[in-house]
This record gives C-alpha cells, sequence and structure tokens, in this order.
C-alpha cells in the first residue's frame, strides 16, 4: 500500500476556485496528494510523472482547448481516471458532450465544499474496492504460476526417474540373464548324468531347480518385455498372416494341460481365412498370455477361443468360466505387477506383467484390448486389431515403385516369397536380399523388403529382359544350398509382373502380389 | 539493515516451520526466527518482538484461524508487517488476506520462492 495515495489533479484558470478546491480537499482530512494547476501547460507538466486518479476540471463548455485536454488525459491513461468538470452553467448537450468524452461526474460553481466532499468519498471508495481486487488477483496469479512452475519441475523430475528406471530394469534384465544361461546349463548337464550318476533324490532336487529356473528366465523375459514396449524399443516384423491359423496353433498348444485339468477347450473361427496385418510372434504371445490367464483362473467349464470378423477390424476373444474380475479390480488390470485375484489361489504364479506386456503389444499393432467380466460367473476378453486396406501394407515397396513411375513408362518386378514359411523368415530374407544384391549391378534397380516378401524392382525393363534376370537369379539360388541348412526352407515362389504388361495400376499390382504369398509352383 | 530483522513464524505444521526456515537460510538472509504453533501463541509473542519483526502466518490453524489471528494483530499495532502464507491458492483467499490488512499474500511452494520474494520486499531488498 505504499504509494496508493489518491491522486487528485485541479485544473482551473480562475486563481480564486484553484484556491478554494485546494483548501476543501486539504481540510477533508484524508491523505490526499492534491496538485493545482492554473493552466492546461501547467497541468501538462504535473501529468508527466504520476497519471492521477481524479482531474477537478474547471472549464465553461464549449471550450475546445479543454476539450482536446480531455481526450489527451483519456487516450493516455491506461487504467481509469476520473474527469469532474467544475462548470458555471452546462445545457444539456454539452453534459451529453462531456460524459461522451469520459467525463464522471458534475459540480456548479459556487463550489459547495459538501457536494464535493461526498463525491470525492465515492470515488475514493471506488478506487479502494478497485485496489483491493486488483492486489487479491495478482497475488493469485502469482500464486498459481509459482505452483505451475513447481509442478513443472516435479513433472520433469518424474520423467528422469522414469527413464531411469526403465534403463535400470533393462540393464539388470540383460546382466541377469547371461548366468542364468550358465547355470541352467550346468544344472542340466549334472541332471542328465554326464557328470556321474545321480540319486532320485538328486534328481528330484535338480528338477526342481530347472523349473524354478525356467520361472525366473520368464520373468526376467517379461521384463525386457515390458520395458521394451514402454521405451517404444520393441519391433514389429509384420506380414500378412492368417489369424485362424494362430488362433488355431494357440488351442492346439494348449490342448494336453487343458484337458488334463478336465476343462473344455473349443475353437471357433471363420470359414475362410481373416487377414491381418501384424507381427505374427507377437500376436501368438498375446493369444497365449490371454488364454494361459483363463487356464490358470478357471477350475471347471470351459475355455473358448473365437475369431470375429468386422470391416475395418477382427476381433479375438477369449472366454472362460472361470473365477471373474470383480468390477472394482478390473481397471487395475493391465496395469504393471498387479495380480488381482491373487489371494484366492489357483495357482497363480507370475510376474503380474503379463496382461500388461498383452495390452503393449496390441497397442502398438494400433489395436485395442478390452475385459468383460462377472464374478464367479468368468472373464472374456477381446482384442481387436485393425485390418489395413492392403496399399498401405506394401507401403515400402509402393514407395518405390512410385518414385520409378516417375521417371520410366516401364518396369518390372520379380517377387519371390518362401515357400511353405517357417519360423526363420527373417533370416532367410536377409540371406536372399544379400545375395541380390551381389547380382544386381544396374544403380537404377532397387531390392526392396516388405511384408514378408522381397521385391527387385528394375525400371525402364520389358519383360522378356526381365527374365534374363530372373533366370540368373534362380540360378544364383539354387546353388546356395539353402534347402539343406535352414530347417524346412523348400525354395522361393518367384514371380515376375511387368507393368503395364500385366498390371495397369497400383491396386492391380498389389491384388496381385496378395495371391503370391507362399502358395503354388513358380 | 542495521538491526537484525526477526521472522515470527505462525504456523501448526512443524515440517513447515523446518521448510521455511531452510529456505531462508538457503538465500543466506538472516533472521532470528521465532516460532508460534496457535494464533494465540503468536499474538502473545508479538509485543515483544518490536520493531524489526516479520510475522510469516499460515491460514489454517488450530483455534483462531490465520485471518482472525492477521486482524488481531494489526489491531495491537498496525505497523506489524504480516504475510499470510498459505497452502491452497484462492481468489476469496487472497481477498480476504487483503481485507484483514497483510501486507502480503502467497502461497506455499517446496521452495518458498513466494514468500522470499515477499519477505525482500517487505525489508525492502
Amino acid at each position: 500500500m505504499i504509494n496508493n495515495k489518491f491522486k487528485i489533479l485541479i485544473v482551473d484558470d480562475n486563481p480564486v476556485d484553484k484556491g478554494l478546491l485546494t483548501q476543501i480537499l486539504n481540510a477533508m482530512g484524508q491523505d490526499f496528494d492534491v496538485k493545482a494547476a492554473g493552466s492546461y501547460e501547467e497541468a501538462r507538466k504535473y501529468d508527466q510523472g504520476i497519471v492521477p486518479n481524479l482531474i477537478l476540471l474547471g472549464i465553461n463548455l464549449p471550450d475546445t482547448e479543454g476539450l482536446y485536454f480531455l481526450q489527451e488525459i483519456q487516450r493516455k491513461a491506461n487504467e481509469d481516471i476520473h474527469v469532474i468538470l467544475v462548470s458555471n452553467f452546462l445545457n444539456r448537450d454539452n453534459k451529453l458532450k462531456g460524459f461522451q468524452l469520459g467525463v464522471t461526474d458534475f459540480i456548479y460553481k459556487p463550489i459547495v465544499a459538501e457536494e464535493l466532499k461526498v463525491r470525492i468519498a465515492v470515488l475514493c471508495r471506488l478506487k479502494k474496492i478497485r485496489d483491493d481486487q486488483d492486489w487479491a488477483a495478482q497475488k493469485t496469479n502469482e500464486g498459481i504460476k509459482l505452483l505451475y512452475k513447481e509442478l513443472e519441475n516435479k513433472n520433469k523430475r518424474l520423467k528422469e526417474l522414469d527413464q531411469l528406471k526403465d534403463e535400470f530394469v533393462n540393464n539388470v534384465s540383460h546382466e541377469l540373464r547371461t548366468p542364468l544361461t550358465i547355470i541352467q546349463e550346468s544344472v542340466s548337464i549334472i541332471r542328465d548324468g554326464l557328470l556321474g550318476e545321480i540319486n532320485e533324490k538328486q534328481n528330484k532336487h535338480l528338477m526342481n531347480t530347472l523349473e524354478n529356473i525356467d520361472r525366473l528366465d520368464k520373468i526376467i523375459n517379461d521384463l525386457l518385455d515390458i520395458s521394451t514396449i514402454e521405451n517404444r524399443k520393441m519391433r514389429l516384423y509384420k506380414e500378412n498372416v492368417n489369424i485362424n491359423d494362430l488362433v488355431k496353433k494357440v488351442a492346439s498348444d494348449f490342448i494336453p494341460s487343458v484337458v488334463a485339468k478336465g476343462l473344455e477347450l473349443k475353437c471357433v473361427v471363420p470359414e475362410g481365412p481373416v487377414d491381418v496385418y501384424v507381427d505374427k510372434d507377437k500376436i501368438i504371445q498375446v493369444l497365449v498370455n490371454l488364454v494361459n490367464n483363463a487356464y490358470k483362473f478357471t477350475d471347471k467349464g470351459k475355455i473358448e477361443l473365437s475369431v470375429i470378423e468386422n470391416a475395418d477390424q477382427v476381433e479375438c476373444r477369449v472366454k472362460d468360466t472361470g473365477i471373474g474380475i470383480s468390477a472394482l479390480d478390473a481397471p487395475r488390470l493391465f496395469s504393471k505387477f498387479d495380480q488381482i485375484g491373487r489371494q484366492s489361489g489357483a495357482g497363480a504364479k507370475g510376474t503380474g506383467l503379463g496382461l500388461s506386456i498383452t495390452k503393449g503389444i496390441v497397442e502398438l499393432h494400433d489395436g485395442q484390448i478390452k475385459v468383460e467380466s462377472n464374478p464367479g460367473q468368468g472373464t472374456l476378453f477381446t482384442v481387436s486389431l485393425p485390418r489395413l486396406p492392403v496399399l498401405k501394407q506394401y507401403k515400402n515397396f509402393m514407395d518405390c515403385i512410385r518414385e520409378v513411375k516417375l521417371h520410366y513408362n516401364t518396369y518390372s518386378v520379380l517377387v519371390f516369397n518362401i515357400k511353405n514359411p517357417v519360423g526363420t523368415n527373417d533370416i532367410l530374407l536377409d540371406e536372399l536380399s544379400a545375395l541380390i544384391k551381389k547380382q544386381i549391378h544396374r544403380k537404377s534397380d532397387q531390392i526392396v523388403r516388405d511384408n514378408g516378401s522381397v521385391f527387385v524392382i528394375l525400371s525402364d525393363t520389358r519383360k522378356e529382359d526381365a527374365m534374363v534376370v530372373f533366370n540368373r537369379l534362380h540360378h544364383a539360388i539354387n546353388e546356395t544350398g539353402w534347402e539343406s541348412s535352414h530347417n524346412g526352407f523348400n525354395g522361393f515362389v518367384i514371380k515376375l509382373v511387368n507393368f503395364p504388361e500385366d498390371v495397369h495400376s497400383e491396386t492391380e499390382l498389389v491384388n496381385l502380389l496378395k495371391t503370391y504369398k507362399g502358395v503354388g509352383p513358380t | 539493515m542495521s538491526q537484525s530483522t526477526r521472522l515470527l513464524i505462525i504456523d501448526d505444521d512443524a515440517a513447515d516451520q523446518k521448510l521455511i526456515r531452510e529456505s531462508i537460510e538457503k538465500i543466506g538472509f538472516e533472521a532470528e526466527i521465532i516460532l508460534a504453533f496457535s494464533g494465540e501463541e503468536g499474538i502473545k509473542k508479538v509485543n515483544d518482538l518490536k520493531p524489526n519483526v516479520i510475522i510469516v502466518l499460515d491460514t489454517v490453524l488450530p483455534g483462531m484461524n490465520g485471518f482472525e489471528t492477521c486482524k488481531k494483530i494489526k489491531e495491537l499495532d498496525k505497523d506489524f508487517k504480516i504475510i499470510i502464507c498459505t497452502g491452497i491458492v484462492d481468489a476469496v483467499d487472497a481477498a480476504k488476506a487483503r481485507a484483514v490488512g497483510a501486507d502480503d499474500y502467497c502461497v506455499k511452494t517446496a521452495d518458498f520462492m513466494g514468500l522470499i520474494h515477499a519477505i525482500k520486499k517487505l525489508i525492502g531488498v
């Protein structure tokens, strides 16, 4: 409240009135800061430093110089300046003009002290209310700014800690793995009797040790998975797969243990193939996690796996008749390390990471996972995976094709697919790409890997010229002996397509590519 | 400031008292610090501390609240300098602080920057 006095400027060319006004104000006994000027020029000088709260302006309208002064004040002020006109006589028009120019009030000469006092008191009270409001607003504003800054700092710190934690988990998991593998090897050697015969009791303990090593290994894998998902470092090797095959495979893997527990396992899938563009291994992991979960928490009844095909997405459902999840627990279901219903037994032995990994993988595929459950009646997990338009599945390839089309009127494409694909696809395709690279010498030709296929794009090449390359590559592959070095490898399906001889548009090309996958002889 | 400044902290939370003390020491500001855990206790102590005392007042206190305490102290002597330092920032609270004559109003943060700023302003640094 320093320097918050009510500042009044008197402007009157009549020295008597000027003196009278000054006297009245001083006599009010309030802490006013009063300045008096005998002319506009003098007033402007006072005005330079501090903007007054009130100007008592003694003029007789019409007075062009006075009006000009008024306008000048209003322009300059960034806060309210009250102006009271002290005047001999004012007609209605002049009064109106005054109000339009921002005049607050009028007082007639001869000046009555009481009237002036009352008017000024009102203005003082107004100013105080305004000042108080401004002060409170300013203090609140400062407080909010400080709190916001603090929140920002804390948030930053939390992010740093979170990153440190992720790195820590990642490093520790890797570090744990090496010694664990060595332990596993050594224990296996002893148990297999390679270092001398072992008795029944020793065997039992060694088996127990190995089982727990397996468990530890799984925990480490889970931790690594979750940290790669959270660091967004998990790489997906997407390709077109028939989801029915994956579901059926997982179901058949589980049948022995499910049957042993006295449960029924059902698998309902559409008749035709349902293609999705996903990382096969990761989606199998999702399905295994969900079925394993159902298996753990179901003591009687059945587990049902199903695939439902919609226009823009595919749903995989895992339904059980187990203990279920209460509505209270459902939101925590996918959070890390939370094991719901653990106290109720059902042999739940895990890391508590399974479902958060599952959710992470599904979301990496731009899919969704949801759960519906009734305690005591069972649980239904639904995983929805988007169906991508075919053109998007071959994005890398199509980008190259578009580039080629900009410069040439014709091109040929050699398409390599693995016949009856097995687990080692990626290694095989890597080796194939390397082999082709050695055989192709033209700079304008390109090798592209996309969606589980290898493409060789021969720009400005007619079909009969491309046939020469085709034969050369075919010959080179036959000489590699991959059939014997890669288990289950049966050779490649190689196709030759020419634009514009075989296909006339991008869509035609891609549709043709789809039909090539893993079927028929060359 | 030749005569050393004294700080009367009226706060029922010992942890807050400690934090305020530490923040003030951290900026190298030298002051004799006196503690009170309630408004009543603060009012009892304040008269012996004249002059050069800055009162740091919490709003939520056992018994008499911070605003009442502020009003009472200002009634004793309106030259007592009072900073209301509160856990929640709120326009109504700020207006109340103003109404009971507080010299400043600030929010408690981890580093008490608002409070330090207010103290510096009051002693004219």
